[in-house]
């Protein structure tokens, strides 16, 4: 067992997927057909051997407590380990300008009363796979106040699927020229790090626009955060409890930043080498699931030795009948097949009918898709009927997105 | 919720000769069935479906994974309090010399002190090897209407096979006058299935009557049943008419398995109302490569398909190798099928390799081949 608290943290306001996100907080967005965002921090704490877990939560909690439940299905021993859901209230403010550190000020009593000695902060919205143990040892070794694990990537061909994700960027605190490294979003004139020469997302976006309006294949460096963090608990509480002196609508890494600034804070950057899946909007949220269509993301993925747990929902296996069939697609159990599902992935329960073609979609649990019906580019979100309209076309940038019981 | 004052007792010490190697190394009830199932899934689901919310599974041979598998309750749901599974094994005690299960009532007898723990109203007597789907609180509320001592269940077989099995002869009330143990010029067709309510304070009375006859095959067909019908007390049967098969063999565990994919609607499994409880292995949805094919397949998730697959039924982890081609075929758990390998009308046993290129089975075969050793192929 390790030392360690987990918290699974809720996600800023901006990082959401338009339509999904309607119905469900972030960390219950269906992922790979089976399984919920939530499954996968809570999966690499338990791996790991953390038993203590906190799920926060800024919406409609009903459908964590539902899947997560006893949390016996997470492989922890329910007698001394615990996974609870926390909904954060807000009483002043809308829900979106509650951040983090309120949510855990909220709790202070219930991390006053914690007897591990580190925490381990981890989001829903990045799908990666961490040993925290390892992680822990390594940020014990470099004595720093907190680590922050960070993503080294090179030639991304295309920054903007990483537009709402907290970078690694050096900002020019004075404008002449003495930079300080700061993790956030990056604003006008920041540069990106480690490559000095980058210059910030948001500019290059404007700046590196082909004729025809589309962005130039400048291959960019970055350093990406995943917006986990390990930290000793006194630190932690030190941090919540002194959060609220500065602003009350600071997140994580506003008060780190500051910290940081003041000198009163010792940020280790600790460097994450695998494959990583962001959820920063709708279209990331689409291709992050998409990715494990790819057979070298489905092997790291699916690592026998660090298994993702889900909840059972008791589906029997899927039947497929008549002309039915698949390539290239992920099918969870309890779904009948009566058309072509290509390159897709389909959650349970989900109905095709005869004749029906399933392309390059994300059909979430309990869809209903009619026959001879077509859809291409589309994702379905759980329990609609899509039966009178039998054409459905989006692009590989814009998948459509149909809605939770739409009758279509 | 309520308990239903019946506890379930099932009979899961056969051997299961007739299956084979798969029952060498694990008690019949624990063999695998439907993709992701265990037999006893469907007796113990039964039970947490019917409000039956202690059962007892009694165990003979290599007991070890039955045990392992049937002793976690909540896999079904029954680890609330005052409900559980229990394995009984059959163990030694201080008045008796008794080390196995001697017959069906024998089983039974042997336990009548974990029974007297719960001290229940009524007992449900099961079978550990069918599959089927049935509401035993519907059995026993017509049980108690009947003011009966004994109900049997009973499903219509066609006439030219009740000759196989132990028919009841019945009035128009159900009421069972007359029990013929695989007549030969049967008057009936209805066959008992093997299930018994039993009130509990008249079976313990006749049990231990029975142990103390050294004449009895201890065995609730052979001499339980004539005993009490001698007795002139009420038995009457409850008619059942949904999907049920017993998988005491090769061919008709395969045929069952077909079953699932050309009868789906009969035992329907996927019915929210009534879900057989299985355990859940972690693993991805099923995955069929831009490679693989699949027609008319019943597939359980984890199963990797870069084949060709055709009317068979896939279980967790089964791969299938890029231009292999397995038809008419059950695969168990972690089943391998290499590249190029051929299976047609073949039961592979879990964690079985069929090496590349090798052929098993065949399609004009009369008789399903079991493999359950590793199949080598060319390289």
């Amino acid at each position: 067992m390790v030392n360690a608290l987990g918290i699974v943290a809720i996600t800023r306001p901006e990082v959401q997927a338009v339509g999904p996100g309607k119905y469900r907080p972030m960390a219950a967005y269906s992922y790979v057909g089976r399984y919920r965002l939530v499954d996968i921090p809570i999966s690499n704490m338990t791996n790991s051997g953390l038993q203590d877990i906190r799920v926060y939560t800024n919406g409609d909690p009903k459908v964590l407590f539902d899947h997560i439940g006893s949390a016996r299905h997470y492989n922890i021993n329910n007698k001394h380990g615990h996974v609870s859901v926390i909904p954060v209230v807000t009483e002043r403010y809308a829900a979106e300008y509650v951040s983090d550190l309120a949510g855990y000020r909220q709790n202070l009593d219930d991390i006053v009363d914690d007897n591990h000695e580190y925490v381990v902060i981890a989001p829903v919205n990045w799908i990666y796979k961490a040993n925290f143990e390892e992680i822990i040892e390594q940020h014990e070794r470099s004595h720093s106040d907190v680590s922050v694990l960070v993503r080294h990537e090179e030639g991304v061909l295309d920054p903007t699927k990483y537009f709402n994700a907290n970078v690694v960027v050096k900002k020019d605190k004075d404008t002449f020229g003495k930079f300080v490294t700061y993790i956030g979003q990056p604003e006008f004139g920041d540069v990106v790090a480690p490559d000095e020469n980058n210059i910030a997302l948001s500019e290059e976006r404007k700046a590196d626009l082909d004729e025809l309006g589309n962005p130039k294949k400048n291959p960019v460096k970055l350093d990406i955060s995943l917006d986990t963090y390990i930290m000793s608990r006194k630190f932690f509480l030190q941090l919540v409890e002194q959060a609220e002196k500065y602003s009350e609508l600071f997140w994580m890494t506003d008060m780190l930043n500051l910290l940081s600034d003041l000198g009163k804070a010792n940020i280790n950057i600790l460097n994450y080498a695998y494959p990583i899946f962001p959820i920063l909007d709708y279209n990331t949220y689409f291709n992050s699931n998409m990715a494990m269509l790819d057979e070298r993301n489905m092997a790291f993925f699916n690592d026998p030795n660090w298994p993702i747990y889900t909840r059972t929902n008791d589906s029997p296996p899927t039947i497929y009948k008549g002309e039915g069939t698949a390539s290239g697609a992920l099918i969870s159990n309890g779904c009948e097949i009566g058309g072509v599902v290509r390159n897709s992935i389909l959650g349970r329960n989900v109905k095709v009918g005869a004749g029906a073609s399933v392309d390059n979609c994300i059909i979430l649990p309990g869809v209903e898709i009619g026959d001879g019906v077509m859809l291409t580019n589309v994702m379905v979100d759980k329990d609609a009927k899509i039966l009178r309209k039998k054409e459905i076309t989006g692009t590989e940038d814009k998948p459509i997105y149909i809605d939770r019981r739409a009758a279509v | 919720m309520e308990n239903s004052n019946m506890l379930a007792m099932i009979l899961a010490g056969g051997r299961g000769s007739r299956l084979y190697e798969l029952t060498n190394k694990t008690a019949k009830p624990a063999v695998y069935f439907g993709g992701k199932y265990r037999i006893i899934d469907f007796p113990i689901s039964n039970c947490a479906n019917s409000n039956v919310n202690v059962v007892g599974v009694l165990t003979q041979y290599e007991p070890v994974q039955l045990n392992a598998y049937a002793g976690a309750g909540q896999r079904w749901g029954l680890d609330t309090r005052g409900s559980g599974v229990y394995v009984l094994p059959p163990s030694q005690k201080s008045d008796t010399d008794l080390g196995v299960y001697k017959g069906t009532a024998d089983a039974i007898f042997q336990n009548i002190d974990f029974i007297d723990t719960f001290d229940p109203g009524y007992v449900l007597i099961l079978s550990g090897d069918h599959i089927y789907k049935m509401d035993y609180d519907e059995m026993l509320e017509d049980h108690k209407r009947n003011n009966a001592d004994l109900t049997v269940a009973v499903r219509p077989v066609p006439w030219e096979e009740a000759p196989r099995f132990g028919i009841m002869n019945c009035d128009m009330n159900n009421r069972i006058l007359e029990f013929q143990e695989k007549p030969k010029e049967p008057k009936s067709n209805l066959a008992s299935m093997g299930i018994y309510i039993f009130n509990w304070k008249l079976l313990r009375e006749i049990l231990i009557e029975d142990a103390a006859n050294p004449e009895s095959s201890h065995d609730f067909g052979n001499d339980i049943i004539p005993t009490l019908l001698g007795m002139g007390k009420n038995l009457s049967a409850f008619n059942f008419n949904g999907y049920w098969k017993d998988v005491g063999t090769i061919d008709s565990l395969w045929e069952a398995n077909m079953d699932l994919i050309n009868h789906n609607d009969e035992l329907d499994l996927g019915d929210q109302e009534w879900k057989i409880y299985t355990s859940d292995i972690p693993s991805l949805p099923q995955y069929v490569s831009p490679t693989g094919k699949v027609e008319h397949c019943y597939i359980n998730q984890g199963a990797v398909i870069r084949g060709f697959v055709k009317d068979s039924v896939l279980f967790n982890n089964v791969q299938i190798e890029e231009g292999a081609e397995v038809k008419d075929s059950v695969l168990m758990p972690g089943a391998i099928v290499r590249k190029g390998a051929k299976v047609d009308r073949a039961i592979i046993a879990d964690k079985v390799v069929i090496g590349a290129n090798a052929v098993v089975g065949s399609a004009d075969s009369k008789n399903i081949e079991l493999v359950s050793e590793d199949v080598k192929g060319d390289n």
